[in-house]
């Protein structure tokens, strides 16, 4: 019955009906065919948001829209713009380098491209950029913003699986580090190669000085935010209420761009794009207690580790596994179905659980990218105006420094863990 | 009507969402934390994103991979926007019915901390699925336009 | 029909093991006519989930706290209280279904919200661990200390001195090191099991509570078993409940070393703690806060 429910999810997704009907149909007629009380289908839906870190998903949702808002995204460009405009390839560094620092307050991928992705690909073709590779550098960049905390994926990886998300958040500042670095420089080699024009000449401390200033309130928040969760001033969902206040502060207070209608037009996108996502974790909870009772996470579990014992090679069936599902499945839709079934048996085998969440994470982000079903590919189209094909012709090779990232934190574990190991 | 009166709701629940945690923060700095902060918090985003889901199919905001469906033939497309339309409305009928019914068969239930009655969570998850089927059989003679896409 | 039996622990606790010998007990006990699935670790939800669940009828059986049980019957928490046991073997004596405080609450249960108690796990002891050494009620005088944010835990705390602030299970680990919370409490086995060792210096052997699981079962589910199968049933749970006391004590006593060797410092009463002292005000909060269980208690009491 669970390999009935699991075949008619695919073919109902396929099909183009809406992610929350392909989990909640099947899943209805799998209660009525067993004949299972029916108030199962309105308890396990109603109490799977009874989660109290899921309540960081709307705060970091809020941020993102705020700062699209309050022109806080704007300076940001203007700031990496100024600092490492020089770099060869010019505003492609300046696109990769601004998604890091914007990442500081926004936790999702496609608020980066929707937001922030609209301001690059307009400067980029302007300045002669193909729009391919203003898009393709757009999206390959968008990928830090879940890594580098916050991070809404990591928070909803951590509220499926009881992993710390204060040591989720911190294990990914290094692979987002990591990624930068390696884009940057395929950036440059594509630049150096195509003669991408950049910048006359590097900035003089005063115009550093001028473009920091603006863009400080951004760069601070995740200072300010990771500080207070180490010195046990507020956990991770505080930190997500107090971002916003934040936000609201410097927005009125500080750039005096930000009205009260700016602020409600704001709140009300952020419910409904919140109620998108979170009603499908309500009902990915159906879909999971029927799996559970059918047994399949322990028919998986067998399956996998009677293919091996060893961590390692463990990692490298779940990724490439991740990598193929992300291919189909939206990053959320994923984690909320395939991790829960995958990460036990991996931590029986020694993996670390929190280690397995980056290279999760990272994994499912790359699938945002990738055809047939990748949800940036889709906004960057639509944003860069190009072709699907043209698009991906020019994101080739940035697959490359990213799944050497994907690579580099599967193999070296010590890498994403010696920065949380602090605190423990 | 209906459907400003959800907006200002989520408005509202929203910025329950942000007050409640800071505010936490605030009172525990202090030394007097109040117990069941937390419990509130996940009240309300229960509320949030449960009221919200009818809005999100109005604006045909539901996460969906259409591109498939986007490039089959007019008729074909029309056919499955009808088969999702009518599959819905059925599915979300059925769970509004079967949260009042719980509902009442729970009427005492509540919340371990601020004694929250478990029948005010199942009004919101019954007006997000009523509410949607509303806006589901509205599709059936005004399909929507496109599926947009959004998703993190 | 196959049974459905949830619970929350997690792999190798002692609830985890008792679950998983009670279904192979069940089985074998009747003849192989009731068999039992057992889904470990929140599988099938959290405890309130869990426990309506059960009411409902989606899961058939389970285990939890006493205290989850309130929702249904709230005196039933009193099976949780503090300083209420005189030692583990009064405990497990004391919650036997059988018992009259028991089977006095298995009336209100059955009746209001159809689940019946038929066994209990005896889980250990919780203690007070800290990142200081904790002799009395003083040393916590005014300080964040963790609470499970339910009334009697909170409670219990304000009886410990400290200020109760709740934090979830999954950042426990970094609201003790950052300081958040100043310490917790709660079974050697956990403390153990999460490492709360790397952030804690000093483990209290308070002994405040003694950990008993209620084993209960949905109603209808129960009256569907024949007599005799029901009565082989709390045979063997009872027989998996003295085991489950012996499991505890057993592991109890190694962890002390095991911990030692990790670098925690043991508090007892030959180096300073003052049980009495706790004790003394603790019960004062609870029978302030609690003053409905004082019939019950004396019931529990007089338990031999
Ligand atoms: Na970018
Ligand atoms: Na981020």
């Amino acid at each position: 019955m669970g390999m009935v429910m699991l075949a008619s999810f695919l073919v109902l997704f396929i099909a183009g009906f809406p992610v929350v009907y392909t989990i909640l149909l099947p899943a209805t007629a799998y209660i009525l065919w067993e004949e299972l009380p029916y108030g199962l289908l309105a308890q396990r839906i109603t109490y799977a948001l009874d989660s109290f870190p899921l309540v960081a998903v709307p705060l970091f949702i809020f941020v993102g829209n705020l700062m699209n808002l309050a022109g806080i995204t704007d300076r940001i460009f203007r700031f990496a713009d100024t600092l490492v405009g020089r770099v060869p390839g010019g505003l492609a560094q300046v696109n990769i380098f601004s998604s890091l620092i914007f990442s500081g307050m926004s936790g999702a991928a496609l608020a980066d491209v929707g937001g922030l992705g609209r301001i690059e690909i307009a400067a980029m073709n302007k300045k002669g950029f193909d729009p391919a590779f203003s898009g393709a550098v757009t999206g390959a960049s968008a990928i830090v913003g879940p890594i580098f905390p916050p991070s809404i994926p990591l928070i909803v990886y951590g509220s499926v699986t009881s992993v710390s998300i204060v040591q989720l958040l911190i294990a990914g500042i290094v692979p987002a580090l990591l990624c930068v670095a390696f884009l940057m420089l395929t950036a440059a080699i594509i630049a150096l190669r195509k003669g991408y024009p950049r910048a006359e000449r590097w900035p003089r401390g005063r115009e550093i000085w001028r473009d920091l200033k603006p863009a400080l309130p951004a760069l601070l928040a995740p200072v300010f935010m990771i500080s207070g969760m180490l010195s046990g001033l507020f956990t991770p969902t505080e930190a997500a209420g107090v971002t916003v206040l934040y936000v609201i502060a410097v927005g009125f207070l500080y750039y005096r761009e930000m009205t009260v209608d700016h602020l409600i037009g704001a709140a009300i996108v952020t419910a409904r794009n919140t109620s998108a996502i979170l009603i499908i974790v309500a009902v990915a909870a159906l879909f999971g207690w029927i799996l559970a009772v059918e047994q399949i996470p322990q028919d998986v579990a067998r399956l996998l580790l009677g293919i091996s014992k060893d961590p390692l090679v463990l990692l490298l069936i779940v990724n490439l596994l991740f990598f193929v599902a992300g291919m189909f499945l939206d990053s959320t839709t994923a984690t909320l179905l395939i991790v829960p079934i995958i990460a036990p048996p991996l931590v029986a085998a020694g993996v670390d659980p929190v280690h397995l969440g980056i290279v999760t994470i990272f994994n499912l982000m790359i699938g945002l990218l990738t055809p047939p079903m990748g949800l940036s590919l889709f906004l960057l189209t639509d944003i860069a105006r190009v072709s699907m094909r043209d698009l991906l012709r020019a994101l080739l090779p940035f697959y490359l420094p990213l799944l050497g990232t994907l690579a580099v934190i599967t193999l070296w574990a010590d890498l994403t863990l010696w920065l949380p190991g602090l605190l423990r | 009507m209906l459907r400003k009166l959800l907006t200002a709701l989520n408005v509202l629940l929203l910025f329950g969402l942000v007050l409640v945690p800071s505010l936490q923060i605030v009172m525990r700095t202090i030394g007097f934390p109040f117990i069941g902060a937390e419990e509130l918090t996940r009240f309300l985003l229960i509320c949030l994103v449960f009221t919200g889901f009818p809005l999100v199919v109005a604006h045909g905001e539901n996460i969906v991979m259409g591109e498939l469906k986007a490039a089959l033939p007019t008729a074909a497309r029309r056919a499955i926007d009808l088969l999702i339309s009518a599959t819905a409305i059925a599915a979300t009928v059925f769970v509004a019915y079967v949260t009042v019914r719980t509902a009442m068969q729970y009427m005492t239930n509540a919340t371990p901390t601020l004694k929250i009655p478990f029948w005010l969570f199942m009004s919101a998850t019954f007006v997000g699925f009523a509410g949607a089927a509303l806006v589901h059989i509205r599709h059936l003679r005004h399909p929507p336009q496109r599926d947009t896409n959004i998703a993190l | 029909k196959d049974l459905r039996y949830a619970h929350v622990g997690a792999e190798g606790d002692i609830q985890t093991r008792f679950a998983d010998e009670a279904a192979k007990a069940i089985e074998q006990a009747t003849q192989g006519r009731h068999k039992v699935k057992v889904f470990p670790a929140s599988q099938l939800g959290g405890v309130s989930e869990m426990v309506d669940g059960i009411r409902m009828g989606s899961i058939s059986m389970g285990h939890h706290d006493f205290a989850s049980l309130a929702r249904i019957v709230p005196e039933v928490a009193v099976f949780n209280a503090p300083f209420i046991y005189r030692d583990a073997t009064h405990a497990l004596r004391a919650t036997d279904p059988d018992s009259p405080a028991v089977a006095a609450i298995n009336e209100k249960l059955v009746k209001d919200g159809g689940v019946r108690i038929i066994g209990r796990i005896y889980r250990g002891a919780r203690h007070i661990s800290a990142k200081f050494a904790v002799k009395s009620p003083a040393d916590l005088a005014n300080k964040p200390f963790r609470a499970v944010p339910l009334e009697l835990w909170v409670s219990m705390v304000k009886g410990f001195g400290a200020i109760p602030t709740p934090v979830e299970v999954a950042e426990l680990p970094t609201a003790l090191m950052t300081g958040l919370v100043v310490g917790q409490e709660n079974p050697l086995t956990m403390i153990n099991a999460n490492k709360l060792y790397e952030v804690q210096s000093h483990v209290s052997l308070t002994g405040h509570m003694h950990s008993v699981l209620a084993v209960f079962i949905n109603e209808q589910v129960w009256q569907g078993i024949p007599d005799a199968d029901r009565k082989a049933i709390k045979t063997a749970l009872n027989q998996k409940a003295e085991e489950s006391l012996v499991w505890a004590t057993e592991a109890e006593k190694t962890l002390v070393g095991e911990l030692k060797g990790k670098g925690v410092t043991f508090v007892t009463p030959e180096n300073g703690l003052d049980l009495a002292a706790f004790k003394k005000s603790v019960m004062a909060q609870v029978s302030k806060d609690f003053p409905a269980w004082d019939g019950l208690i004396k019931q529990i009491d007089a338990v031999k």
